[in-house]
């Protein structure tokens, strides 16, 4: 009898560990593919995780609608997009080091990085290898000027589209005349207000106060902003302009309303904030009091019907709202394919022979009109064109990419604000 | 330090032999002192597997007890050190408060053990607007504690919501079982620092009354750790350490009770903790050096019990509960000292339950109960506030109703299966079923229930099979809190129960009447998971969301013995727990659950010497690798930190502890003397942490205690 209680509670045993056992192993879920073209993908994501994250989740929505739609036929042969992502954490160094991995691992089509104190090193090491860069964020003007054999590009626009526009807004539709400047002490930060202070002199306007805070600040909410704002502060301006990454505004606006001299003001200055600035999050984490004073600029533009199935597409998959350069890296990497495709190649040198085309610009960066026009989820269609011999103008999420002479977009900018906690576009600059 | 306490030590204990010799040595009574059965270990009948009395065999739960008794032997100052000891159970630290985790699965950032019912006498003591149980020497004072009883497994099918993985019901001594007053010391090395705590208990019985009360107040000063950078991440440097981590828990605990037998029993008890704490190993502003969380919660209770007929129980209990931070309590982000962060959360809860137990026999039972709880909440708020007294609402964080109700009705029913079904071969097999319905205002209608079936194979040897389901409600605090900085922790109000559901077999006993065993298998589910999420999206706020299942599997095996003059206990765990979850990269993944270790090995051996008037205690556990928390793994690898983290290492912790029984230091009255030293061997251990850095562990610290009785 002892010995039957003791099979049927080791039977028992069994039994509880057989319904788990499954259950209770481990499943990364890593997809594999028989032949693939790697595309490495950077970002500074250890700098600007929720941002840069964002950028990764775009490029891969990209890559999994090409699987799925049967990947790309170059010579004969399909291959799936498999992309490798890589942190470049805020520092040319760290950049010019993941560069270098990547192109040793054999991979030389690299799409970003997020920041411009990153891209300028990572790009001189892409032109020297030969290699593709594709930056989805970086918006220095020296990307521009860099001699690049045209290896280096960009689907977002340059610090001098946004430059030009935030002082050409301020002088000719608000009609202000006195402004201040508060910028993070970094490439991308003096590259900006350079050609903000430029412009809005050259428009008539006066800078009063050009203050910088640090940009390696490691804990915003640990630093003591009270001398640059109170130096920032001490003249009374019609606006300040902000040029700060999106997770910092935040901080600042509480900082500024803080400010005692900010408090003696009676008529308060707007507050004018670079691209890339996050308008949910500010709702959310900003000075409540501050938020109606604050304007943007931005090349995220909620009006494109490209940009609204590109967020439905990508809500769906991720379960949460794009943040803005997100439909950047996405079009990065469609611009890339779709060249790829009509290169029949995979190789950098035959790629940038037809970026230009595939975003309905010629050799010069001038449109071209008369080709088919192919929108947010039309990849079947474009492949279907590419492989008749057939050109496309790929119309991307963030709007027409139409790149120029310098491997540069030129989308549509959007001025917005906030009302009543809501993000309003106010007006809007190009085409 | 540390030599002056052992000195201290030295010299009473040189005095105690003195004082001996100047008596007549009696060793039978001496040696009586030392109870070297395992009444305490497996005959012990306990309360809370099923609102009654039932031997620990019996119980259809997984049940362990730490004894007053043990308590004493092993030098335990608090309710968390004597957790520490069972198995299935992890805590961790973070200096503020011990984290309980249990069976594969801890609750993470800022969960402060409420994976667990905590329960004193069974009325529940969590700080309600967080659901946080702190369990460090401010929960209770550790002298009234007669025994704690530990569940684990589900259980809100008697209890309702929060018996979620695991119950932890502390049954207090009354006036009766008080054996004397006493007054007790310490003074103790930690890390260096001077700490001190000191503690009453006073009680007693007269005509129908009976009363106790007991307090106790520590100084602990956990200065000087640093701060654990990630593997590969220099953050911090050796220069990090904490400067001000001084904690100052405060309890009180008192209880009247009434009895007579025309009239029943009435019970008037309540306590009240102090959480003072300057928390320098928090999420929000490690090593600012300002911060000072400071709480109180505390509840009164009068519960009325009666056998209307003479197999027929009622009781009745009212409560009210309170909770609220004090006026000392400052967050500190930075380290500007123009600007600090206040908050105002508080609580006041009203308990009213009832219950009716018809005993048919000494096994048969049907009980129902009601229970109905009204909690009305100020929702935690945290403001900016300068030094020119500008006060700023920070903002995020929602708005949502003041008064959380939940109305609890169950039925249980515990019964002989060869009476119930008429067959005689079942006789040793008892059947206990239980079914819960809470209705909640906030997060609606959740049903519970367990089944269990115990079967006695011997009379000292039983097997139990059980299956029951619980949840854990989300709290005020994770519904509705706005941020401490911008970035920081929101609520979500559209936060669901976690639901969990339990398989467990054991098999317990006595195998001779000096060595007994418990081994038990265990399969957890849970769904809707909360877990405080890395922010994606537009959205850059940590908040709360059921976003995960966790499947969880192990097997706890334990052994007691009591042979020559030894005392002993090993236990071990194993746990397998998986996360499933959606990564934005990956899509469906399932990893190994963090923060938990696999392996868990806890044992210790208490040597009597009588002819000494000594118990010498040693005590260790090993815990091995466990996972880094995956906030500190996105540091660790920012790119795959959904799969590529990195393990803390193991370790090896023992303690010793020296002590005296009963002596005669002053004349007509008893004093013992106890001397621990905790982490024996020095040993380097981090505890894993939240934000950029894992928590360093206390290294050798000496504890002196005297107890005096009066």
């Amino acid at each position: 009898m002892k010995k039957h209680k003791l099979i049927i509670s080791l039977i028992f045993l069994f039994f509880l560990f057989s319904i788990g056992c499954e259950k209770l192993e481990e499943d990364y879920n890593i997809p594999q593919y028989d032949h693939s073209i790697k595309i490495g993908v950077v970002g500074d994501v250890s700098v600007l995780r929720e941002q840069v994250e964002n950028m990764f989740f775009g490029a891969k929505l990209a890559s999994e609608e090409i699987n799925q739609m049967g990947g790309l036929d170059i010579n004969n042969k399909n291959y799936r997009i498999e992309l490798i992502f890589k942190n470049s954490g805020g520092s040319p160094e760290e950049g010019v080091k993941v560069t270098n991995e990547l192109i040793n691992d054999g991979i030389n089509i690299i799409i970003g990085p997020t920041f411009s104190s990153v891209a300028v090193e990572m790009a001189e090491l892409c032109v020297e290898n030969e290699a593709l860069m594709m930056t989805y964020s970086a918006t220095t003007p020296e990307l521009t000027l860099l001699n690049d054999q045209d290896f280096i590009w960009r689907t977002c626009p340059s610090d001098h589209t946004f430059g030009t526009i935030s002082a050409q807004y301020c002088i000719d539709s608000l009609l202000y005349e006195k402004a201040a400047i508060f910028y993070r002490n970094d490439r991308f930060g003096q590259g900006l207000s350079s050609i903000i202070n430029e412009n809005f002199q050259e428009l008539g306007g006066h800078i009063t106060n050009y203050v910088l805070y640090p940009g390696d600040i490691p804990n915003l909410e640990s630093y003591n902003f009270s001398y640059e704002l109170n130096t920032l502060l001490s003249e009374e301006v019609d606006v300040i302009f902000i040029i700060a990454f999106s997770s910092e505004v935040a901080v600042l606006t509480n900082e500024i309303y803080n400010n005692e001299l900010y408090q003696q003001i009676e008529n308060k200055p707007k507050l004018f904030l670079n691209d890339g600035i996050v308008p949910e999050e500010l709702i959310i984490n900003g000075n409540p009091e501050m938020l109606e004073t604050v304007i943007g600029i931005t090349s995220t533009n909620e009006g494109n019907t490209n940009y609204n199935m590109y967020k439905e597409n990508y809500i769906e998959r991720f379960g949460f709202s794009p943040s803005t350069y997100s439909e950047h890296a996405y079009d990065a990497v469609y611009s890339i394919v779709y060249a790829m495709l009509r290169a029949s190649s995979e190789e950098p040198e035959d790629i940038i022979e037809f970026l230009r085309e595939i975003s309905g610009s010629d050799l010069c960066g001038d449109i071209i009109t008369d080709q088919v026009v192919i929108n947010v989820n039309e990849f079947d269609v474009a492949k279907n064109i590419i492989e008749k011999g057939q050109t496309i103008d790929y119309e991307g999420a963030s709007g027409p990419l139409n790149f120029d002479c310098n491997g540069d977009p030129a989308p549509k900018i959007v001025i917005w604000g906030i009302e009543n906690n809501e993000y309003k576009e106010i007006t809007y600059y190009g085409k | 330090m540390k030599y002056k306490i052992l000195y201290m030590f030295l010299l009473l204990l040189l005095f105690r032999s003195n004082n001996i010799i100047s008596q007549e040595i009696d060793t039978t009574s001496t040696e009586a002192l030392f109870d070297l059965t395992l009444e305490d270990l497996m005959d012990i009948e306990i309360v809370s597997a099923v609102r009654q009395n039932q031997n620990i065999i019996d119980a259809p739960s997984i049940v362990s007890v730490i004894t007053e008794k043990q308590i004493k032997e092993r030098g335990y100052l608090s309710v968390d050190e004597a957790l520490s000891s069972i198995a299935g159970y992890d805590v961790i630290t973070d200096h503020f408060q011990p984290n309980l985790g249990i069976r594969g699965i801890n609750g993470g950032l800022r969960t402060w053990s409420r994976l667990v019912k905590v329960m004193v006498d069974g009325q529940s003591v969590s700080f309600r607007s967080s659901s946080n149980n702190f369990l460090d020497a401010s929960l209770i004072p550790i002298e009234v504690i007669e025994k704690i009883e530990i569940i684990r497994g589900p259980n809100s099918a008697l209890y309702g919501k929060n018996a979620f993985l695991g119950v932890i019901n502390i049954i207090t001594k009354s006036g009766s079982t008080l054996q004397d007053n006493a007054i007790s010391h310490y003074i103790a090395d930690i890390n260096d620092n001077s700490s001190f705590g000191i503690s009453t208990i006073w009680g007693g019985e007269k005509e129908k009354f009976d009363f106790v009360f007991a307090s106790s107040y520590s100084q602990i000063d956990n200065s000087g750790l640093a701060l654990t950078n990630v593997p590969g991440s220099e953050i911090y440097s050796e220069d990090d350490i904490s400067k001000k981590n001084e904690a100052n828990p405060l309890s009180i605990f008192f209880k009247l009770t009434y009895e007579n037998d025309k009239f029943g029993k009435i019970i008037l008890d309540g306590t009240q903790q102090i959480i003072n704490s300057n928390a320098e190993f928090l999420d929000w502003g490690a090593l600012t050096h300002k911060n000072n969380i400071s709480l109180l919660n505390s509840y009164e209770r009068l519960s009325y019990n009666k056998y209307i007929f003479e197999n027929l129980n009622t009781t009745l209990t009212v409560s009210r509960a309170t909770g609220k931070p004090l006026k000392d309590e400052v967050f500190e982000t930075n380290t500007d000292p123009s600007e600090w962060i206040e908050r105002e959360v508080s609580y006041t809860g009203y308990d009213v339950t009832g219950n009716l137990s018809y005993n048919f026999d000494e096994i048969n039972n049907f009980s129902i109960g009601i229970d109905y709880t009204t909690d009305i909440h100020d929702h935690q708020k945290f403001y900016t506030v300068n030094s020119a007294g500008t006060k700023i609402l920070n903002p995020g964080g929602t708005d949502g109703k003041d008064q959380f109700n939940n109305l609890g009705i169950y039925l249980q029913m515990i019964f002989n299966a060869s009476e119930f079904f008429g067959v005689n071969y079942l006789k040793n097999l008892t059947l206990t079923a239980g079914y819960r319905f809470d209705y909640h205002n906030i997060y609606g209608d959740v049903l519970t229930y367990r089944i269990a079936a115990v079967y006695h194979l011997t009379n000292d040897i039983s097997t139990k099979i059980m299956y029951g389901t619980s949840f854990n409600a989300p709290s005020s605090v994770q519904l509705y809190t706005n941020y401490i900085y911008p970035g920081g922790i929101v609520g979500n109000p559209s936060l669901k129960p976690e639901k969990a559901k339990t398989l467990e077999w054991a098999l317990m006993g006595k195998i001779t009447e000096s060595v007994n065993f418990s081994t038990n298998v265990f399969y957890t589910e849970i769904d809707d998971k909360i877990e405080y999420l890395l922010p994606y999206g537009q959205i850059t706020n940590i908040t709360a969301e059921n976003v995960s299942n966790i499947y969880s599997g192990g097997i706890e095996a334990e052994l007691n013995a009591s042979l020559f003059q030894n005392t002993a206990y090993v236990n071990y765990s194993y746990q397998k727990s998986i996360l499933e979850k959606n990564d934005p990269l990956l899509q469906e993944i399932k990893v190994n659950t963090a923060l938990y270790p696999n392996h868990i090995i806890k044992f210790g051996d208490i040597y009597h010497l009588p002819k000494f008037y000594l118990n010498i205690n040693l005590e260790g556990k090993y815990i091995s690798s466990r996972i880094a928390s995956d906030q500190n793994n996105f540091v660790y690898d920012p790119i795959n930190y959904a799969t590529n983290r990195y393990k803390l290492d193991p370790y090896l912790l023992l303690d010793l502890t020296i002590s005296s029984t009963d002596l005669n230091i002053f004349k007509d009255s008893k004093a013992k003397l106890s001397l621990k030293l905790q982490n024996l061997l020095d040993t380097k251990f981090n505890y894993p942490g939240f934000n950029n850095y894992d928590i360093p562990g206390v290294g050798r610290s000496i504890y002196f205690r005297f107890t005096q009785n009066i």
